[in-house]
């Protein structure tokens, strides 16, 4: 489904994010990004999502290079990705339900496939009854939920979480953790950059670990009946 | 995804539009003093042309009027024979720039100057009538509106062996149609910077609510928002500042030109006349809120380019 062929990202100034890193993900995998804070997680991830472009080679999403994405062409590619960030970013502006229903609205989608789908989003994540309420009067775990909830709405590809769990404490952190594993389940692709040990603990998956910028291991899923890595 | 109903017609309309046009609103009724600020600006910067050009339309009735009132008076040689003098009034009558003549004999003359003057008793006295016979000839529009020609007419008419005397005053209506002038040249001047101030405020308000709004434009463009999608809303709030910045503007103009109408009706009144200001047409106002519109959402557009990269 994803595939890095030596993609390098610096910035100005010269310094290196992501140093000529090559991996594949397949559809349906569940993948742990690990790596210490500056390791580049975050900039792979945006590098998938075409928020930056990579200085250097190629990034392939369902077999399309999307390095070579035009403008206009990148708002379309996007509504095929899920995405989750440690510090929520919602719309506090907007009530829950609002924020949920903002990419069906982006993707122009009748009103009632918003309803139906909004609330089915807001019912797997359990937030039904906080619908109305706005997001700066919801706990940091539950803004994550309503995160996760907009992420996967729109049913998409794959859902890029970028240290989903950072700000919330371990109870809260299997909970979220819970909602990725249910959705993976369903057959869509999760990409989950963190440099929280315990998840793993909790969900083994497959592991790829950056260091400065390089993709040092590349631990595939533990055997389920060994619980060592294959 | 494809056994998801994407919205067409009428709730594409409502979803991407009526949706977007109340979120705008409410959007700038969130933020009253900033609104009020912006339309007062976009009022007053519309408004001073406006008036100005009220005024200039005011002072072209003006000398139209008095266009009409525009004659030249030839006094006659004392010594014509009537006979003469019939010939002479039908050569004049003939003449290519003269719309009408008027003939005013000596007698009529002494009896309407009895009249006017307040002497009409020391004149009864007089032996013999002292005023020539007055040849009153109206000249045409085209005539009156060119100072050349009509001073061109003058010299040709009082060339005529039968005529003593001739005159033909414009100066003050010239001085009239020269405030008219100016009166169109400042609204022209002032209202092309003014309407660059409109340009610049609307795109100020639009900035500053572009920048309050980042995150929420950045966490968009993440989910795949376009820049249409995006811009929309912002066109919509340009729109609605346009609209009612120009319904002000028509308003503050009106109050204006109503009290300046209220002082010109009493100056007229001094000279016997009455006079009604114009106000502007149902067709100049719609004008100049269209006017507004689109500047304001030339300003709109202008400072979303600056954000495209957000």
């Amino acid at each position: 489904m994803i595939r890095f062929e030596q993609v390098s990202k610096s910035y100005l100034g010269g310094f290196q994010a992501i140093q000529q890193v090559s991996f594949s993900i397949a559809k349906g995998e569940m993948v742990y990004l690990r790596g210490h804070s500056g390791a580049g997680k975050s900039s792979l991830l945006k590098l998938i999502s075409s928020i930056e472009q990579p200085s250097l080679g190629r990034i392939f999403f369902n077999g399309h290079d999307i390095t070579r994405l035009g403008r206009d062409q990148i708002p379309e590619f996007r509504r095929q990705i899920g995405m989750i960030f440690q510090d929520y970013r919602l719309i506090n502006s907007r009530t829950v339900y609002e924020n949920v229903a903002l990419p069906l609205e982006i993707e122009g989608y009748c009103s009632a496939d918003i309803a139906k789908r909004t609330n089915a989003a807001l019912d797997y994540v359990g937030l039904i009854d906080k619908s109305r309420y706005y997001p700066l009067t919801l706990s940091g775990g539950e803004q994550q939920r309503v995160g996760i909830a907009r992420a996967i709405v729109h049913s998409p590809k794959i859902l890029l979480a970028d240290e989903p769990t950072g700000n919330l404490d371990p109870e809260m952190s299997a909970e979220i953790l819970k909602l990725f594993t249910v959705f993976n389940r369903s057959g869509a692709t999760v990409l989950l950059a963190t440099h929280d040990s315990n998840l793993f603990n909790l969900k083994p998956c497959r592991q790829l670990v950056l260091k400065r910028g390089r993709l040092i291991g590349d631990y595939p899923a533990p055997d389920k009946g060994t619980g060592k890595n294959v | 995804m494809s056994d998801n109903r994407r919205a067409t017609g009428r709730e594409w309309f409502i979803l991407n539009h009526w949706n977007v046009i109340k979120r705008s609103f409410l959007a700038l009724l969130t933020s009253p003093f900033r609104t009020c600020l912006t339309l007062s600006v976009i009022a007053v910067s519309l408004a001073i042309p406006m008036t100005f050009y009220v005024l200039y339309l005011n002072a072209l009735a003006v000398t139209s009027r008095l266009n009409d009132t525009c004659q030249i008076s030839l006094y006659l040689r004392a010594d014509l024979t009537s006979e003469q003098t019939a010939s002479f009034v039908e050569k004049i009558r003939s003449e290519p720039d003269v719309r009408a003549v008027k003939f005013i004999s000596k007698d009529e003359g002494l009896k309407e100057f009895s009249k006017i003057s307040g002497f009409a008793e020391p004149i009864k006295y007089l032996a013999d009538n002292p005023l020539p016979d007055v040849l009153v000839v109206m000249p045409a529009e085209e005539v009156v509106a060119d100072h050349e020609i009509s001073e061109a007419m003058l010299k040709r008419l009082i060339a005529y062996g039968e005529v003593e005397q001739g005159k033909f005053d414009l100066m003050w209506v010239k001085r009239l149609k020269g405030i008219g002038n100016l009166m169109r040249n400042l609204a022209v001047s002032l209202g092309v910077m003014l309407l660059a101030g409109v340009i610049l405020t609307v795109a100020n308000t639009v900035r500053i609510n572009v920048m309050s709004r980042r995150e929420e434009i950045t966490i968009m463009r993440f989910f795949g928002a376009t820049d249409s999608f995006i811009a929309r809303p912002y066109i919509y709030s340009g729109i609605m500042l346009g609209f009612f910045g120009g319904l002000l503007a028509w308003w503050v103009n009106e109050f204006f030109v109503l009290c300046a109408s209220y002082i010109v009706n009493e100056l007229a009144e001094l000279y016997g006349e009455t006079y009604q200001m114009s106000l502007l047409s149902f067709g100049e106002t719609s004008f100049v809120v269209i006017v507004s519109v689109l500047l304001s959402v030339i300003a709109t557009k202008i400072s979303l380019s600056r954000f495209n990269n957000i």
